[in-house]
């Protein structure tokens, strides 16, 4: 019996022992004052740029990126700038009359709550009830003084905001964005990615949105692999990451975009040549200008002989333009175009060159006319086989921007250091 | 025992008294004008309070609320140059015309609670079709599309913003006070619910209705022939009246149910609707946007 008590006894003090415990809190403070505090603590981080923010704005989870300049007063006036082709025509769009704020609504929340002419072009419905399916409310899911990431509350985007240092001008900064646009993107340039062992070709970085194909396969038409991306003044920066690379943000440094794990880069000058002659049906300009003396004398040469066949367009007569290109029956010539007949356009006529990769170099071999009348012309300004031969060898290719050699590369003969000349697409 | 609970008692009422003690009752249901003296709209909420909140108990709402919205629209707010030339034009186009003509009291009494305005429509394109304004619960009226519209196109104006402000409001006023049974009877029959929005202005107003959508239901129908006769010139009412008339004596349909508001408002309401039409069609014609827009030009 005495046993029985023993044991409720202990079982009771075990009981109450297990009760005496009291569970100890997650938090620290309670689920209103934490809610308030993020409240303030995001009101804090939105006007504490001095100079504003930078804002990385993807109206929605399929749209390219945009730039806009935003500045959320203490007051809680919000003055944004851009310019892009969708919203402001590519002009520069300031609006300081509209106002933000921050509530609370399953969390904080940024509402830009009264209409605001730069950010809100994206939410207008216009039309069709849709517009461009951007927010103008927003989960704040990261907020502090360097960095604050957003979602768009309906359609889900995020958005990516960075203080803008003193001293940058809304001018200055879209200078620079365009500037890097046209560095990275002019002429339709396709850039490659390196990730997961693989090489990707990057297309479309004209449109803000990228389609990843890996080199050696075909793109998937089905299920193609896109990535929103912004350009920024040092890079770009994208809406997801790459593949299995988790970071958004490039720089360009050293001729690369560089990321922490992944890197994006040119092929090598001479297959890059080859590459926008044999895919993109693209031509190559040659500056008949600016090139060495070789080159220019003979082109003076056949300018002189011009004027004295085409006498009564003396003035003019001249070479016009010498292009690399591929024809429509897919042979590789060099363009020649020459102002000098009677008729007011220019005569071209195209003579056949072997050009082909050698490593980093690009070799150029002239084969033969095209056809008769190239042939003629050839007889009648013996000349121009001059210049054909002249432009015969093996070059070393600089270009001048390395992610984009379509802007300007300059040839450099193998074995003839005095001969040059300067090629763009 | 006795003196205990006596003492309890005492204790309790004094402790209920002192508790509302910090309570101040104020003339209007809305919170105090900004306490914020350095915000970006300082100004402007304390005009709104001074002449929208005090003297008619009204929530002039310029900034937008997304869970206010229905979410299956997409909307944008309106912009702030735009809510303040409607507040302005509001008070002059409607609130002051009733003040003119209504008994003391009668807005403040009467009137919406909250007014919200949105910058955009209510657009579904695939039915075609747009929402301009709303009515919640006589307490709620939603105008949109205000920052498309052309402040100087009165027409425009009275289409997007008086007139469903005319319209929401009369609402209100049927749902305190019932509408004419007689009023019921003129179109039994013929209100088609939904296929109002195929018919014409021309068939509505041949078959004695003032728009094709007074043609959707009685209650639509009682509204709109109050709020077309007080911003409609004489003009186009006559001219409406004169297209009515057609075969079927639409005309005198639509005079007969103007006559049965008229009275209606008169008996129930101490509203006289042909001094609501003067002095509207007054205004109108008389646009003096200094006038309008400078700020406190009521006095109130």
């Amino acid at each position: 019996m005495k046993a029985k008590y023993l044991f409720i006894a202990i079982a009771l003090t075990c009981a109450f022992c297990a009760c005496s415990r009291e569970e100890e809190s997650l938090f620290d403070k309670s689920a209103a004052q934490r809610a308030q505090e993020a409240l303030d603590n995001a009101n804090e981080v939105f006007s504490s740029a001095a100079n504003g923010w930078e804002m990385i704005y993807f109206a929605n989870p399929e749209s390219e990126g945009y730039n806009v300049l935003a500045r959320f007063e203490k007051n809680g006036r919000l003055i944004a700038t851009a310019k892009n082709s969708a919203t402001t025509g590519n002009q520069l769009l300031s609006d300081s009359s509209s106002t933000w704020a921050v509530k609370n609504d399953y969390g904080p929340i940024l509402t830009l709550d009264t209409y605001n002419k730069v950010l809100h072009a994206w939410a207008d419905p216009q039309e069709n009830g849709v517009g461009l399916a951007g927010d103008y409310e927003f989960l704040i899911l990261h907020a502090d003084p360097k960095f604050v990431k957003l979602k768009g509350k309906k359609y889900g985007a995020y958005y990516f905001l960075y203080p803008l240092e003193e001293g940058i001008t809304n001018e200055q900064y879209f200078d620079e964005v365009a500037a890097m646009q046209k560095q990275l993107f002019a002429n339709s340039n396709i850039l490659r990615l390196h990730a997961d062992g693989k090489e990707y070709m990057l297309h479309g970085g004209n449109s803000g949105i990228f389609s990843l194909t890996a080199v050696g396969e075909l793109p998937n038409e089905e299920e193609e692999d896109v990535y929103p991306f912004a350009t920024c003044r040092n890079g770009i920066h994208l809406l997801y990451s790459f593949l299995s690379l988790e970071e958004l943000q490039y720089e360009l440094k050293d001729g690369k975009l560089v990321g922490d794990k992944g890197s994006i880069e040119q092929i090598a000058p001479a297959a890059y040549v080859l590459q926008y002659i044999n895919f993109s049906s693209g031509s190559w300009s040659i500056d008949i200008t600016e090139t060495c003396d070789s080159i220019k004398n003979v082109i003076a040469t056949i300018d002189e002989k011009l004027k004295e066949v085409y006498t009564k367009n003396k003035k003019k007569a001249s070479v016009q333009s010498l292009r690399i290109k591929k024809t429509s029956s897919k042979k590789l010539v060099l363009e020649f175009s020459y102002y000098g007949s009677s008729s007011k356009a220019t005569t071209t006529m195209n003579y056949v060159f072997d050009v082909q990769a050698e490593g980093e170099a690009l070799k150029l071999a002239y084969v033969e006319p095209e056809d008769e009348n190239a042939q003629l012309t050839l007889d009648a300004f013996p000349s121009i086989g001059d210049l054909l031969k002249t432009l015969t060898g093996t070059y070393k290719l600089t270009p001048v921007q390395p992610l984009n050699p379509s802007l300007g590369l300059r040839l450099d003969n193998s074995s003839n250091s005095l001969l040059w000349f300067n090629m763009a697409k | 025992m006795k003196k205990i609970y006596q003492i309890l008692f005492i204790g309790a009422v004094m402790v209920g008294l002192a508790s509302c003690k910090g309570d101040k009752f104020t003339e209007s249901i809305f919170i105090d004008p900004v306490e914020d003296k350095d915000a970006f709209t300082v100004e402007f909420d304390n005009w709104l309070y001074e002449h929208y909140t005090m003297p008619y108990n009204v929530d002039f709402r310029y900034r937008l609320d997304d869970n206010a919205t229905d979410p299956n629209y997409n909307v944008v707010p309106v912009s702030m140059g735009m809510a303040d030339t409607i507040a302005h034009l509001a008070l002059y186009l409607w609130y002051d015309v009733y003040d003119s003509v209504a008994p003391a009291g009668f807005l403040k009494e009467n009137g919406p609670r909250i007014i919200q305005l949105i910058g955009s429509a209510m657009i579904n394109a695939s039915q075609g079709t747009e929402k301009l304004g709303q009515a919640e619960g006589g307490i709620k009226i939603t105008l949109m599309k205000i920052n498309k519209m052309e402040t100087n196109n009165i027409e425009q104006l009275n289409e997007y913003i008086f007139k469903t402000m005319h319209h929401e409001f009369s609402h209100i006023l049927h749902q305190k006070k019932t509408m004419p049974k007689e009023f019921e009877q003129l179109s039994a029959g013929v209100y088609d619910p939904d296929g109002w929005q195929y018919t014409n202005e021309v068939e509505a107003w041949q078959k004695g209705f003032v728009s094709p959508y007074a043609g959707s239901q009685v209650r639509e129908d009682f509204v709109e022939t109050i709020a077309n006769y007080i911003v409609k010139p004489d003009a186009q009412w006559e001219h409406m009246l004169e297209v009515a008339a057609g075969e079927k004596d639409g005309d005198k349909l639509i005079i007969q149910k103007l006559d049965m508001c008229r009275s209606w408002l008169a008996e129930k309401w101490e509203l006289d609707l042909d001094a609501l039409h003067e002095e509207v069609q007054m205004r109108q014609n008389d646009m003096d946007w200094d006038k309008i827009m400078s700020l406190g030009f009521m006095n109130k």
